[in-house]
């Protein structure tokens, strides 16, 4: 394998598989990230064995082929070369040798045939999608998963296709959160995916704002192609509950709310809690709202922000972690806080079609 | 391997439950039973909130007891009912790595808010080790909570029976039949842990296939030897006249690292203790006296009893009842000149031993041989 690349590229491409590479795996070849060349293209794939990246750029590739070669040292060594291009050439052995202006490296590598080979989705049912909105869906759910690894099924995060729409759900058990947007995909199509928490971490990381979301699904796997990279990931196996059933069919109050001045003011009050056992205590009067909390050997805080309410007078415990997730991912100027009392859920809505349902805390 | 139970007022509200014990399969077992017949797997999702109680120092504890409380005042999202399990909490014992004020104010404060009371449709279950009974906590449960215990006798010789009990109604579970004789075999390989005991059985249960009695060369292929010997488990089967499985044991032994010396003392000290009582038994100084349920040993209190036992360096009579028993049921294996000859064997192999005459895990094996080999055989 001989080729010649843009320092710039090569690193762009070799930073989005970095994150799967693990430094502590029990399989040597895991360290590794194996490197493809042909035509006009090179192609870097890392794998933990449960999410793969695969991620590509252009290059002036003279002579075809492929390699593995240490991750994280090759990384490392790219970034420090001091030419704006890298030469690579790979002999029999895959021993690497590596020049760029007037530094020249040779590293050990190990044969392509040693990595673990990444799943075949074939007869995948595909969903074409915008991969901003996409990434908007994800990131304003996904804080509500839990880690509970007890529930492996609310570990990780719904893909729900259905009736012409894409539902992204996470729940914890004590909160939910559900953002739901109209896709076009064929009526076979429709379907539950549950994402390992991993998974939805690298979309996180490498989803862009603007640009095509591919995915293709069989019942085990899924992979997420967009720009020059694809994620293929294993699907978390059992089923979903029934989220629509958590969501109150009706609330008594709607109260709207600055969200920027709302999640500010918890901000300040939260840092007399400290852990998830202290509750923060909103209590709705006419045009008031006054947020304390009271954390037994620490102390006390309060704040009053001013608010459009007349309704009747509310008293609710959230905890105020939960209650600030939602606040601080959506990017809204208002959000409404629908309530009916002191024990029945809080559901926070805002100006897109998202929902999220807060259980409240017994004040003792 | 004693289960006993113990009903607070929890028992007669139903929502909170303690259970704990070193026997840690039997412990996790009944709380997994008590979770879901509280909230069944179908409605776990939503219902149930699991804790883990597995922690590394004080300051974990008590994150763990924060999280605990969180949970116990946030209701489930569908109503209803909803258990919080705190499962395997090692920091209720008495433990110098999990210690500290901050941990005892945590248990403290949580035991504080357990008196208060749950809340309407909140259940606890607690699965834990061992639980210091001294603490305020643990005082709390017994007022509240519905416990059960899963205890570990701390000598082997208490063990064993709960053992054999335990390890009998896995066989009875699995549809397998074993004699009494094999089921102490199984044992003796096996060890008395509970979840050893059920991996055994379970691993039998796929070798047999179709097959439902147990034999002896099943237990020898099959279960691996689990036990630790102990060092007074070679006299035992030596008195018993049993060879294979003194054989057994000692291999055991000497692979556990114990020295050949100790060994062989310890048997001289068998011959003596059952050549004195075999010579009391002969004489009528000494009998058995049963009523059924317990057996009792009875010394003669003529005179010359106490002149000739009272003199001598040890004074059978002061030997604990109970081992007496044991002893007794081994003198009667041999006779007085069979003993007076294993004695004398045995001291003979002491001497070599130390003379440097032979391999002494070899000489040991010979004199087994030798001693309990069967009657007749050359």
């Amino acid at each position: 394998m001989k080729l010649k690349v843009s320092k710039e590229k090569i690193l762009n491409s070799l930073q989005k598989v970095q994150s799967v590479v693990s430094s502590r795996t029990t399989i040597p070849i895991l360290s590794n990230v194996l490197i493809k060349a042909e035509k006009d293209r090179i192609h870097f794939t890392a794998t933990d064995l449960d999410v793969s990246v695969i991620a590509g750029c252009e290059a002036q590739v003279t002579k075809p082929g492929a390699t593995t070669l240490p991750a994280r040292r090759i990384f490392s060594i790219f970034k420090e070369l001091p030419g704006p291009d890298i030469e690579l050439e790979v002999d029999d052995k895959n021993q690497a040798s590596i020049r760029s202006g007037s530094s020249f490296f040779k590293l050990v590598g190990a044969s392509e045939d040693e990595f673990p080979p990444l799943p075949k989705l074939d007869a995948a049912k595909t969903y074409s999608l915008d991969q901003g909105t996409f990434r908007e869906m994800v990131r304003c759910t996904c804080y509500a998963a839990s880690h509970d690894e007890s529930r492996p099924m609310l570990n990780g995060v719904l893909l729900s296709f259905k009736d012409a729409k894409l539902a992204v759900v996470a729940t914890d058990g004590r909160r939910m959160a559900l953002f739901e947007q109209e896709v076009e995909f064929p009526k076979g199509s429709e379907g539950d995916l549950i994402l390992p928490f991993k998974t939805v971490e690298e979309l996180n990381a490498t989803l862009q704002s603007a640009g095509q979301l591919k995915i293709l699904t069989t019942p085990k796997q899924i992979a997420f192609e967009f720009d020059d990279i694809i994620i293929m990931s294993k699907l978390v196996e059992g089923t979903f509950p029934n989220f629509r059933q958590v969501i109150p069919a009706q609330a008594e109050e709607s109260i709207a709310l600055e969200r920027e001045t709302l999640l500010t003011a918890l901000r300040r009050v939260s840092l007399v809690s400290g852990d998830n056992s202290t509750s923060a205590k909103l209590a709705f009067s006419k045009n008031k709202l006054e947020i304390t909390v009271t954390a037994p050997n620490v102390g006390e805080a309060s704040e009053t922000l001013p608010i459009k309410f007349t309704g009747r007078a509310i008293t609710i415990a959230f905890n105020p972690d939960f209650l600030m997730d939602p606040l601080r991912t959506l990017t809204s100027d208002e959000i409404s806080l629908e309530l009916t009392d002191d024990m029945n859920p809080g559901v926070v809505k805002c100006n897109v079609p998202f929902l999220y349902v807060i259980m409240p805390m017994r004040v003792s | 391997m004693a289960t006993q139970k113990q009903a607070g007022a929890g028992k007669a509200a139903g929502n909170f439950f303690l259970i704990h014990g070193e026997d840690e399969f039997r412990v996790k077992a009944a709380a997994r039973a008590r979770v879901d017949a509280l909230c069944p797997p179908a409605d776990q999702a939503f219902g149930l909130e699991i804790l883990n109680g597995t922690v590394d120092n004080a300051e974990g504890a008590a994150l763990v007891l924060r999280r605990c409380l969180g949970a116990l005042r946030t209701p489930s999202f569908l109503g209803g009912r909803k258990v919080v399990w705190l499962q395997d909490a090692n920091f209720f014992a008495d433990t110098n790595l999990i210690k500290g004020d901050a941990l005892k104010d945590a248990r403290d404060g949580f035991a504080q808010e357990l008196k208060q009371g749950l809340g309407d449709g909140f259940v606890l279950v607690i699965s834990a080790g061992k639980v210091d009974g001294r603490t305020a906590f643990f005082k709390t449960c017994k007022e509240l909570a519905a416990i059960e215990i899963f205890a570990v006798a701390e000598k082997s010789y208490q063990q064993e029976k709960p053992a054999l009990e335990w390890a009998g109604e896995c066989f009875r579970k699995a549809g397998l039949r074993v004699s009494g004789e094999l089921l102490k075999a199984f044992l003796d390989r096996a060890g008395y842990d509970t979840r050893q005991i059920i991996t055994e059985v379970e691993k039998l249960s796929v070798y047999l296939g179709a097959r439902k009695e147990i034999t002896a060369e099943d237990i020898a292929l099959l279960v691996s030897p689990a036990r630790e010997s102990e060092n007074w488990d070679l006299p035992n089967a030596a008195g018993h006249r049993q060879l294979q499985r003194a054989l057994d044991i000692l291999r055991q032994l000497l692979f556990q690292g114990e020295s050949e010396v100790p060994l062989i003392i310890g048997l001289e000290n068998l011959w003596r203790d059952l050549l004195i009582l075999r010579g009391c038994l002969d004489r009528g100084w000494l009998r058995l006296s049963s009523d059924g349920w317990k057996t009792e040993a009875q010394w003669s209190t003529a005179p010359e009893v106490e002149a000739a036992l009272g003199s001598l360096d040890k004074d059978p009579r002061k030997i604990h009842p109970f081992r007496v028993i044991k002893l007794v049921e081994q003198a009667r294996k041999f006779s007085s000149s069979e003993l007076q000859r294993a004695l004398a064997e045995t001291l003979a192999t002491h001497e070599r031993m130390v003379s440097g005459s032979g391999a002494p895990d070899v000489l040991l094996e010979m004199l087994l041989v030798k001693l309990l080999r069967p009657t007749g055989s050359k």
